[in-house]
């Protein structure tokens, strides 16, 4: 069973994210910020993160960054409502797969993931 | 009730001793309510101070934005109405943080600096405060009832209570 | 020169306003789409007032309701606060949250956490369509939910204002459905921040 882990501070988003993902058979885990996301990262190392942008403490870019440097693997998809095009090239330049553009769209969801892990 | 409301605005200052008339900051939230009362003479005045330091000031200011000027201000045109310093009644009410951007904390914090900078200002004219209801993250609405000399403070959870 | 009443020339104001309503198009779109209803953004009024007058908007500086707050920082800054009356934030959650309508009266964690988003969704729609136009880079911070007093919510963001200014430039909208929602999007640019995108506007 493939391992996602959803890095957003908005508890209503990790909820309908993981409610989707586990219903598709997926192991999901979750972080609050940039911050808590890399810890878990490199703690359970999921094959697949989506990641919010618009984070306190750190946020969604500096947290990729962060990741690549640790592990160069990580497969991480931006997941936010940010955007504009400087944000998504920023977003690639940082290491990320690819970028969802929120609002909540479950077949979007369930289709990306999909490509990454199968 | 009959009293009839006066709103006292951003950086507004009221006088008044029509005991018919009560004087209202509406929607105190960084920003800090003073009122004066003279038992006596059944004279307050109610002040709505924004900022701190009238070095934020700028040419069409008025004195009653700043804490530092408002407080001097306040007393010499109610003491001019006949007000004896010796019989004022001081109150203060505000200075909230309403807006708190995690992990910025201090970035809206203007309520703090203003409740330290009134209260600096009051001591310094050597006027001691009454009552106060500072601080906090809410709200509130501060009225002066000049018949009474009443203040009540009105918040969106608590109700009205008197001052 | 900081905005002051007058000294924004009219073709000016016109520019803003397609600006303005292109981006507030895209925030109702997806603001529609989030509570699952249709929702429209009505046509913005886009006005120079004195700072003190900005909370009679809603009927006076003690009116109480329900924010969500956004700081804008990037190439340009301000202040963006979507504001309903307590009715309606509740409304809003309940087609969030996909429960009765008229369940929410109080607002418990996952009620805040999911206007939070919504207003993160709609700030940041709004302030995509302004960046892509105008080739800078604003950002949204994370959201603050507050039910308050207008004036109260307001009061540190205007302090802050009216050390560079008298006045605001305020971009004013309702939102309407077909369930009782009533709502304002305020949009408060610091000085300079309008020069600054119709410049880029321009260019």
């Amino acid at each position: 069973m493939a391992k996602i882990l959803l890095v957003d501070d908005a508890a209503f988003m990790r909820m309908r994210c993981a409610k989707l993902l586990t219903d598709n058979g997926y192991e999901v885990d979750e972080a609050s910020n940039g911050q808590e996301g890399v810890d878990k990262y490199m703690a359970i190392k999921p094959d697949l993160v989506l990641m919010d942008i618009t984070m306190p403490i750190m946020d969604g870019i500096q947290a990729v960054e962060e990741i690549k440097k640790r592990d160069p693997e990580a497969k991480v998809v931006m997941c936010s409502a940010l955007g504009q095009q400087t944000m998504v090239m920023a977003a690639i330049k940082a290491g990320a797969k690819d970028f969802i553009v929120k609002p909540y769209q479950p077949e979007k969801i369930l289709d990306t993931v999909k490509r990454f892990v199968g | 009730m009959t009293e009839k409301a006066i709103s006292v605005g951003l950086g507004e200052l009221h006088i008044s001793k029509d005991p018919e008339k009560v004087l209202v900051c509406y929607g105190l939230g960084s920003c800090v309510g003073v009122s004066f009362y003279d038992p006596l003479l059944k004279l307050g005045a109610l002040a709505h101070v924004v900022l701190p330091s009238s070095s934020m000031a700028r040419v069409q200011d008025s004195l009653a934005k700043f804490a530092d000027t408002c407080i001097p201000t306040m007393l010499q045109e109610i003491t001019k109405m006949g007000a004896n310093k010796s019989r004022l009644i001081v109150k203060i009410a505000g200075g909230a943080q309403v807006l708190k951007l995690p992990g910025q904390a201090n970035r809206l914090d203007i309520g703090g600096r203003n409740i330290s900078a009134v209260e600096e200002a009051l001591a310094a004219e050597k006027l001691v405060v009454g009552n106060k209801d500072v601080g906090g993250n809410y709200g509130r609405t501060m009225q002066l009832y000049i018949g009474t000399g009443i203040v009540t403070i009105r918040t969106v959870g608590q109700g009205e209570k008197e001052l | 020169m900081a905005i002051t009443r007058g000294n924004l020339p009219s073709d000016n104001i016109e520019t803003l306003k397609q600006l303005v309503n292109q981006a507030l198009e895209q925030s109702g779109r997806v603001f529609s789409e989030m509570v699952g209803n249709q929702i429209t953004i009505k046509a913005p009024v886009i006005e120079v007032i004195p700072l003190k007058n900005v909370a009679d908007i809603t009927g006076g500086p003690g009116t109480v309701g329900t924010g969500i707050y956004e700081a804008v920082t990037g190439n340009v800054g301000g202040h963006l606060l979507l504001f309903f009356n307590q009715e309606s934030a509740g409304h809003l959650v309940d087609m969030i949250l996909e429960k009765p309508m008229g369940t929410t009266a109080e607002l418990d964690e996952m009620d805040i956490s999911a206007l939070s988003e919504l207003g993160n969704v709609t700030g940041s729609f709004f302030l995509n369509a302004v960046s892509d136009r105008s080739c800078m880079e604003i950002y949204p911070s994370t959201p603050v939910v507050v039910t308050d007093m207008i004036g109260a919510i307001l009061s540190a963001i205007l302090a802050e204002l009216s050390t560079t200014g008298d006045s605001a430039l305020i971009i004013k909208t309702e939102f309407v459905g077909s369930q009782e929602i009533m709502g304002y999007f305020f949009l408060l640019p610091e000085p300079y921040a309008l020069e600054t995108i119709l410049e880029r506007l321009e260019a």
